[in-house]
């Protein structure tokens, strides 16, 4: 904050962002302090691989940075923030397919393939609590991925990242009845495949 | 307003409770819409049990040196040395450092993937797999 002595809390990011354009440095720290979290969270839900999730969120923040003077503040910040991390986590996946869906995905699978144990026990259930805690687990992630892209991306922007219906239209470029009609759809199959777990 | 003119709304009547009264009127007097929409608000529930990870304490760290790198391929921009002279970055880069040949792997890893704009812009994004 050297460079203005205005509080970036007190700014719009989109006027935040103006000024990271004019190559103010801490405002891009802001910014990308402020949003890293949600975004890693973000990409590791689009793809279930935590280091995975970093890469692409670095290259959101990295694109987000060669784009600083050319941002024009059209669009809310977080919104252009999620166009650019929705395309990277799509294209990434397109990318890997093949690979993917040579990969047989049961809820036997141990866990996803970055090989965390962020599911570790739950110390205040029983053996077979915690198994049952663990299919479930699975069979959430399973079904969120294998939603279509479009579907996934609406869902995950809604549920995890505490988007409205304007603003995840905003993101995927379509009507808001449109995103209602997606959202919809997408959650309706979610409640169709995990009515054993609820 | 039947079943039909409702179901879309029910996310909305969960999420924010703000969906248009007629649907919440409808939803009031109709058994299989109220049960759509104690289905739906256990899906949801059950959702938060995904959790996602901490971000990696060397998240920013790294994202610095990228920026960093990024701006000496750019040398007509001013404030290299400002951004360079930063007590945080200083120890940042002392971080980097220091962590050594994993760091090197992660900021090569990422070298592939700087190359050009992205191929798929949102708005094109859906229509290949929309049949
Ligand atoms: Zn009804």
């Amino acid at each position: 904050m050297a460079a203005s002595h205005v509080p970036y809390d007190s700014l719009s990011d989109a006027e935040v962002m103006l000024r990271a354009g004019t190559d103010e440095d801490a405002a891009f720290e802001y910014l990308a302090t402020k949003y890293h979290r949600p975004m890693i969270a973000f990409m590791y839900r689009m793809c279930r691989n935590q280091a995975l999730a970093e890469e692409l969120a670095q290259e959101v923040f990295l694109r987000v940075y060669r784009s600083r003077k050319t941002y024009a503040a059209e669009a809310k910040f977080t919104t252009w923030l999620y166009r650019i991390a929705t395309n990277l986590a799509v294209n990434h996946a397109r990318d890997h397919k093949v690979e993917r869906s040579g990969k047989v995905v049961s809820l036997d699978e141990p866990d996803d393939e970055s090989g965390t144990t962020l599911d570790v026990a739950d110390p205040t259930l029983n053996v077979e609590q915690n198994i049952l805690r663990r299919e479930r687990l699975q069979a959430i992630k399973k079904h969120v991925m294998a939603l279509p892209e479009k579907q996934r991306a609406a869902v995950l922007m809604h549920k995890y990242q505490g988007m409205d219906y304007r603003e995840i239209a905003d993101v995927l470029k379509l009507s808001e009845s449109a995103t209602k009609s997606l959202l919809f759809r997408a959650y309706e199959a979610l409640r169709e495949r995990l009515k054993e777990f609820v | 307003m039947n079943c039909n003119d409702v179901r879309e709304n029910l996310i909305e009547l969960l999420t924010d409770g703000l969906a248009d009264p007629q649907t919440a009127a409808h939803v009031s007097q109709c058994a299989h819409c109220t049960e759509e929409l104690a289905s739906l608000r256990q899906t949801m529930a059950l959702m938060d049990d995904w959790e996602a990870p901490e971000p990696s304490p060397y998240f920013l760290t790294r994202l610095r040196a990228h920026v960093k790198e990024e701006r000496e391929k750019a040398p007509a921009a001013a404030g290299v040395f400002n951004w360079l002279r930063r007590p945080v970055l200083a120890v940042s880069l002392a971080t980097v450092l220091a962590a050594g040949g994993l760091m090197y792997r992660f900021i090569t890893m990422d070298r592939p993937a700087e190359a050009g704009p992205a191929r798929w812009q949102i708005s094109n994004l859906w229509t290949r797999t929309t049949t």
